[in-house]
């Protein structure tokens, strides 16, 4: 490490951006093999709950064993051959392996610890919100639909004497008064039926405990075993745990059903 | 379901394809079932009874009441959300002769029903909310401090009520240490409630460590190398650290366990709703043409279940499926990372002159080219795995 190499953007690029896409792509690469995991484990077929829970926790485990840890255990154990040739007794190669380790980590535990909590508090809200506003819309229509029902049937009277006057509502006049009257209480307790809270609570998604204590387990395991190469470990870890605490609180509270 | 004796509300969707049935149970239809499932619940302090007894509708009166607060204020249930929640589970799923609704997974009606949600309690989750989410506001902390928030009993921790609440920097950076773990148990279970116990007792163990960490950190920053002394008795202290926090969870969450009353608590094997299998038969051995069904021995119940060979196919593809899945990720990840040393050990040599040039390789062959070491590698993964 030379002052040369902290100034040249593209050593930083190489140091600090790869393990930020591979942070970044992790937890999407975990969430689709959650997914793949529950369908192997329902195609299993196991007869006992808690069958089936052990099975989905050792493929799942597995997985994120992998996931999280195979970058650091690569550069702690086995790349130092990039740089063995040069004579210096491997000391500089065991320096840099564990630069890279050391930035490995910081990325794990900081950009894609935080990108995690975003994709898995903040989108759902964004997602739940979309689709909400869609709700909003098609409520929006039936309201403006019933409301015209309703102008007709008040105006049902100059309708029926002037019909030359509004040419646009010759279809409308075919219905009766009384199917019209039917129409819009029906449409009326269809809108309120619709709009009961209990369909915006059950179009929440549902709090999947396996996967935060996982990932508790693996935030311990950084510091148990990595923490002396990156003694500042523990530091982003109790962080990571204070914010996780009301974080998912809030998960809790707010975006998932009960 | 009414007939099962259960109240119910049918509100439409906006298509009229879907529909919300909310349900609610009585509270003597309640206490009906829970007699015949044995429920156990918590007896009264102070009787000189065990802390938890199968529930008998005669000895009602020795069952302490829930104290939960619920949206009808006349309700005085002696049942807690999740235990109402098991009951009317319970009753969804049993059979209509055995008086219950009969809409299990298997059931003719039951295919059609896309899930089961069970509703939130706003009144109680808004107060929840507040103490632990926002647990550094004012109201939070009157006649109370940090320790007593943890606990919804205010016999476990003496406090001087008369105090003034402290600070805000002082509410804020103590309260953060702690949750309202019981009312998190009452609202959402057990399950929940342990892993929120886990990050609190982490949390409290990591403020040492990292305060030693971050000595350590500057330290190697000011000699500018890794190789400070400070990292021997360092590594010694993680180890310590580690063993520590173990330990000391493995008391918190059997303290916890009591007070939950989940101790020893062993979960009923029952049949997943999802289980698909049939029922178990053998060739008559009076009439070797026919078959008959196979009763359990000690229930006499008919035995159903999945023949064994479709269950070791099955979980040998699972397994199969995992493993591929995982070790492809391995080497997509060693492909990433060898191709990462290749551009940093062709930036660092000085007398190549295209030292910045962007290449990636995406054959196997990559990580060979770094290292020869990787099957040591390898063979130290399943050594770790196994």
């Amino acid at each position: 490490m030379t002052a040369e190499y902290v100034s040249d953007p593209y050593f930083w690029f190489i140091m600090i951006v790869f393990p930020l896409l591979l942070g970044i792509s992790l937890p999407v690469l975990n969430f689709i093999f959650m997914k793949v995991a529950v369908f192997l484990n329902d195609f299993e077929n196991y007869k006992t709950e808690s069958e089936y829970r052990n099975f989905l926790v050792l493929k799942v485990f597995a997985f994120r064993f992998v996931c999280y840890f195979a970058t650091l255990y690569y550069y702690a154990f086995v790349s130092s051959s990039g740089f063995a040739e040069r004579n210096d007794h491997g000391y500089l190669a065991s320096e840099n392996g564990i630069l890279r380790v050391a930035t490995s980590l910081i990325i794990f535990v900081s950009v894609a610890h935080w990108w995690l909590i975003f994709a898995t508090v903040y989108l759902p809200i964004l997602i739940h919100r979309l689709k909400n506003s869609v709700r909003e819309k098609s409520f929006h229509a039936l309201r403006y639909s019933l409301a015209e029902i309703e102008l007709r049937l008040k105006n049902w009277h100059y309708l029926k004497e002037f019909p030359h006057l509004y040419p646009d509502e010759k279809k409308a006049l075919e219905e009766s008064p009384e199917d019209m009257l039917k129409k819009l209480k029906n449409g009326h307790i269809l809108l309120s039926q619709a709009m009961h809270p209990v369909w915006n609570e059950t179009s929440l998604p549902q709090y999947n405990s396996l996967a935060d204590y996982i990932y508790a387990v693996t935030m311990f395991a950084y510091v148990t075993c990595f923490s002396v190469v990156l003694p500042i470990t523990p530091v982003f870890i109790l962080l990571n745990t204070l914010l996780s605490m009301r974080v998912d609180a809030f998960k809790l509270c707010q975006t998932r059903r009960r | 379901m009414r007939q099962a004796g259960l109240e119910t509300q049918r509100i439409y969707g906006l298509d009229r394809s879907k529909v919300i049935l909310v349900v609610r149970c009585p509270e003597d239809r309640l206490q009906d079932v829970a007699e015949v499932i044995r429920l156990r619940l918590r007896t009264k302090d102070g009787l000189n009874l065990p802390k938890y007894l199968p529930f008998r509708e005669t000895h009602a009166g020795i069952f302490q009441p829930s104290n939960e607060i619920s949206d009808n204020p006349l309700s005085h249930s002696l049942f807690r959300s999740n235990d109402r929640q098991y009951i009317i589970n319970f009753i969804l799923h049993s059979q209509v002769n055995d008086t219950g609704a009969q809409l299990g997974q298997r059931s003719k009606l039951g295919r059609h029903i896309q899930a089961h949600v069970p509703l939130h309690n706003y009144e109680r989750l808004n107060i929840l909310y507040k103490t632990w989410v926002l647990f550094w506001h004012y109201e939070n902390w009157i006649g109370r401090d940090g320790r007593s928030m943890s606990s919804d009993r205010s016999v476990d921790y003496e406090v001087d009520s008369k105090a003034p609440p402290p600070n805000t920097f002082y509410r804020f950076f103590r309260g953060v240490f702690y949750q309202p773990l019981d009312s998190i148990e009452q609202y959402y279970g057990s399950n929940v409630a342990f892993y929120f116990a886990w990050l609190q007792h982490c949390a409290v163990y990591l403020v040492p460590l990292s305060i030693i960490g971050f000595f350590v950190f500057i330290a190697q920053l000011n000699a500018n190398s890794w190789d400070h002394w400070s990292r021997i008795p360092f590594s010694f202290i993680v180890m310590l650290w580690s063993f520590l926090t173990m330990v000391s969870w493995n008391k918190r969450a059997k303290v916890l366990a009591h007070r939950w009353g989940t101790l020893n608590y062993e979960e009923e094997e029952t049949t997943r709703p999802q289980f698909k299998g049939s029922y178990k038969r053998v060739p008559n051995p009076a009439n070797p043409a026919e078959s008959i069904f196979v009763r359990d021995p000690i229930t006499n119940e008919l035995v159903f279940n999945n023949p064994w060979w479709k269950r070791a196919l099955t979980f040998s593809i699972g397994i199969l499926v995992t493993l591929g899945v995982t070790l492809g990720l391995l080497v997509m990840i060693l492909i990433f990372n060898a191709n990462r040393d290749i551009l940093i050990a062709r930036y660092f040599d000085e007398e190549n002159e295209d030292g910045n040039t962007f290449t990636w390789d995406f054959s196997a062959k990559v990580i060979g080219r770094t290292t020869t070491g990787v099957f040591a590698f390898l063979s130290f993964y399943f050594a770790f795995e196994i």
